[in-house]
């Protein structure tokens, strides 16, 4: 059995992270703004190796706190209450919007590179930003919905 | 069971069964080893148990897991044999 102690800590951590997501998603979006906002014309080159890594590693960060829902240094039970079958309900409904947010981007780009080529590294680079800026969103709308339904 | 949020969810009378036990959802939760928000989730109807969080539930109560939620097919499917 968990102590009410531990179910008071997971539902106070996990309304801090269901606004740390948002705020993540939000920050991570609106980077992506500045990332492309020098123009069409020499965009690689405007960008820094240093800027691509930092994304690149952003990136893998996020998706990383998606996927196991961070909070890895609290003990175990706490962990298994911030991750209970609600919260991976959750996730698994934050992954179908951030596949569907995946394939409209895809496609979004397939259709402009028609018009105005699209390099490889532009094209992974939105698909992965949108994807994962929906399905941090999506996440932290369902816990946030789900805690301040209670 | 799994998670609904499409509607046709399963009616449960989880929150008449904690109440006589004078449980409150965090405690519960604590002996589910779910969260508040996942007992609420389950009594308001917007979330469906796994079936192995049904089987605790029913264990927990004491009750066959049919006394305790209830998918509303029962007395349809009793008409369709007669």
């Amino acid at each position: 059995m968990t102590s009410a102690a531990d179910v008071e800590k997971a539902e106070r951590l996990g309304r801090a992270r269901a606004r740390i997501f948002a705020v993540q998603a939000v920050l991570f979006l609106g980077w992506q703004t500045l990332f492309f906002s020098g123009g069409t014309q020499d965009r690689v080159r405007a960008v820094s190796q240093v800027k691509i890594s930092a994304w690149m590693v952003m990136a893998i960060l996020l998706l990383f706190l998606l996927a196991s829902g961070g909070m890895l240094i609290r003990g175990r039970k706490v962990r298994g209450l911030l991750n209970d079958e609600l919260t991976r309900s959750h996730r698994t409904r934050a992954y179908v919007w951030a596949f569907w947010a995946a394939m409209i981007s895809a496609l979004g780009l397939y259709a402009v590179d028609m018009f105005d080529p699209v390099t490889a590294r532009e094209a992974i680079h939105l698909i992965v930003s949108a994807a994962l800026g929906v399905g941090l969103l999506t996440f932290s709308r369902l816990e946030r919905r789900s805690r301040s339904e209670t | 069971m799994g998670a609904t949020g499409f509607g046709d969810s399963v009616k449960n009378r989880l929150k008449v069964l904690r109440a006589e036990r004078d449980w409150s959802q965090a405690e519960l939760g604590g002996r589910l080893g779910v969260s508040r928000q996942a007992v609420n989730a389950i009594e308001t109807g917007k979330y469906d148990p796994s079936l192995p969080l049904a089987f605790k539930l029913a264990r927990l109560f004491d009750r066959p897991i049919e006394e305790i939620f209830d998918d509303g097919a029962g007395a349809g499917k009793a008409g369709d044999v007669a």
